[in-house]
């Protein structure tokens, strides 16, 4: 029998730098989490019986599409994580751990936009906020709260 | 919420209100009197403007002038071919450089003449739509105007035409010379066409058989139409119909992003729910005890097969970015699906909704698509793999993935994006051959089916 998600996801969450780095890995965790979670039995009705989990992964996919554009080394020196295949018995705590990685990957980007120490471009600061619009909606989707 | 679904016009279409046309005008000229000379002249200008409109299609179908100089020269062309060729040769004295009439003359067989002289226009244009300049094919579809049994059936038809037009030459001499006009302007103006009807005949001695089945060219629509967006029905259908477009396109592209790759993958999770729950929805008793080739369940088993595909295309990685408006299309069939295929309790109330049929049409069409979707995205996928585009990130492959390769034990070691392991790709390629229904009949034309209902019969342009 597997762990549940939030245990490995709370770990990440503790873990993790809160740099471009770790703000990576947090959302790649995430998406591969929610496809994961996307398989889950019973499509009709089922765990992704409103796309909700599908079309936050869109989502994330989109928001590590523009970290990758700015930092194309990301995916080779960022830790990559998967939460591996979701225990079948316990799915509501695997979405509530894609949706509190979500939540640390916008601290995350909170906190670099608060950059203190104003190194952030101006393309570099839209991005990030771009990113923001992207993290909220895929977090409400997972979490239900998308009309 | 479904809306009426707005029909586009067809190349059959096109081409039966031609005949009907050409029909109406036999019967008036063969029964009504011209009014004047001035009439008689004009009639007499619409009828070989109709010829010359006959002659240039039978020009675009057998292919533009490099193939027709083709046929004449080689020795081992199809006797139907050739025959098409003598047709074209026949018409072409009586027709050529023969100006077009605008405006439409007064009632009677000049005017239906004209109408059917502007329906076969317009389907020679449409078959034009469909090749570029250099006569490449522009769309998936466009395949079945070089398919031999398929133009041979167009010819007959063509040629079937031609003679009712022919034959209608004596009457409007006669006409034309009872209104007024002096006998030697008749024969001025309507030159011998004997040998135009010989070969329209043997034109259809040659090509008569052909037909009866598929392929063909009377579903073809308009090449790259523009997107019917008033109508979420339409759009939707239109949507679906470009991304299959797209999807051929890249076929013919070396650098592809894999992004794009993931988002037809997304795309086709997100058509197979929204069908699946909308045939679950509408079905009379239900899904859950239907065959495994019903529509229903290729529905589901599709949004499973996708959602796989969406999974691990999402892990990997090319130099070249996706295609923008690829995800922008992706991201209004998204929305137009909840539209028009609700899920959930809207799905009950879409049941008892009248337009279902043509969601359901809708439905058919698109399972359909994203077969061909799959089939073209896997020669995409086999081509970045064989070119060695696909990477993954090294991080997120685990010791037993690198120890037989030395590349990606590098790469983990240092940090690399690593090549795709071979086990990634072969998965990927398999799932993608469940996706496409490993169809035989490639060639197949499938895109007429978006939206249209099984018994539709409609008219064309204009209706």
């Amino acid at each position: 029998m597997s762990a549940p998600w939030t245990v490995p996801a709370r770990v990440l969450v503790a873990q993790l730098d809160r740099g471009i780095d770790g703000l990576w890995s947090l959302v790649y965790a995430a998406q591969v989490g929610a496809l994961q979670l996307a398989l889950g039995p019973g499509l009709i009705g089922g765990v992704d019986g409103d796309l909700a989990l599908t079309l936050a992964a869109m989502d994330l996919g989109e928001a590590i599409e523009e970290l990758e554009w700015h930092h194309p080394d990301l995916p080779a020196v960022a830790v990559a994580v998967d939460l591996g295949p979701a225990p079948p018995d316990d799915l509501a705590d695997c979405r509530v751990a894609v949706a509190e990685l979500m939540v640390a990957a916008l601290d995350v980007v909170a906190g670099l936009l608060r950059d203190p120490e104003q190194t952030m471009d101006t393309a570099e600061v839209l991005y990030l906020a771009r990113i923001v619009h992207l993290l909220t909606n895929a977090q409400l989707r997972v979490t239900g709260r998308m009309p | 919420m479904t809306t009426a679904f707005q029909p586009r016009t067809r190349y059959g279409d096109l081409i039966a209100d031609a005949a009907r046309d050409v029909a109406r005008a036999a019967v008036i000229v063969g029964c009504s009197p011209f009014a004047n000379a001035h009439t008689a002249r004009e009639t007499i200008d619409v009828y070989k403007s109709l010829l010359s409109a006959v002659h240039r299609h039978a020009w675009e179908l057998a292919g533009g002038p490099t193939r027709i100089t083709g046929i004449g020269a080689s020795p081992h062309s199809e006797q139907r071919d050739l025959a098409a060729v003598r047709f074209i040769d026949a018409l072409a004295p009586v027709t050529m450089a023969r100006r077009i009439v605008e405006q439409p003359p007064g009632p009677g067989a000049g005017r239906v003449w004209w109408q059917a002289a502007r329906s076969m226009r317009t389907a020679t244009d449409l078959l034009a739509t469909h090749r570029d300049p250099e006569g490449a094919w522009r769309t998936p579809d466009s395949w079945v105007l070089d398919d031999p049994d398929a133009r041979a059936a167009s010819f007959a038809e063509l040629a079937l035409l031609a003679v009712a037009v022919l034959a209608a030459e004596p009457h409007l001499g006669l006409r034309a010379g009872q209104a007024g006009l002096r006998w030697n302007e008749v024969a001025q103006s309507l030159p011998d066409l004997n040998q135009a009807r010989a070969a329209a005949a043997d034109l259809i001695d040659r090509t008569r058989s052909a037909g009866g089945g598929e392929p063909t060219l009377a579903e073809l629509e308009v090449a790259r139409p523009h997107l019917r967006v008033g109508d979420p029905l339409s759009e939707l259908g239109d949507r679906i119909l470009r991304l299959r477009h797209h999807a051929w396109e890249l076929t013919k592209q070396s650098l592809v992003g894999v992004g794009t790759l993931t988002d037809f993958a997304a795309s086709g999770v997100i058509v197979h729910a929204h069908a699946a729950a909308f045939l679950a929805a509408t079905s009379p008793g239900g899904v859950n005890e239907l065959p495994a080739g019903s529509l229903p369940t290729q529905a589901r088993a599709g949004q499973a097969t996708w959602s796989l595909i969406h999974l691990q295309a999402r892990q990997l990685r090319t130099a070249t970015p996706g295609l923008a408006i690829v995800r922008h299309d992706v991201l209004a069939i998204r929305d137009l699906c909840k539209q028009v295929l609700p899920i959930g309790p809207e799905a009950q109330t879409e049941a008892e909704n009248p337009e279902t049929c043509d969601a359901r049409a809708l439905v058919k069409g698109s399972v359909r698509a994203f077969s061909d979707i799959a089939r073209w995205n896997a020669a995409v996928f086999d081509d970045l793999s064989g070119s060695g585009q696909l990477l993954v990130p090294s991080r997120t492959l685990s010791g037993g993935q690198v120890s037989d390769d030395p590349r990606l034990v590098a790469s983990k070691l240092r940090g690399h994006a690593a090549p795709a392991p071979a086990g990634r790709i072969d998965q990927l390629t398999r799932l993608y051959a469940i996706a496409a229904g490993e169809r035989r009949d490639s060639r197949r034309l499938s895109v007429p089916a978006i939206g249209r209902r099984a018994d539709d019969s409609r008219g064309s342009l204009g209706r």
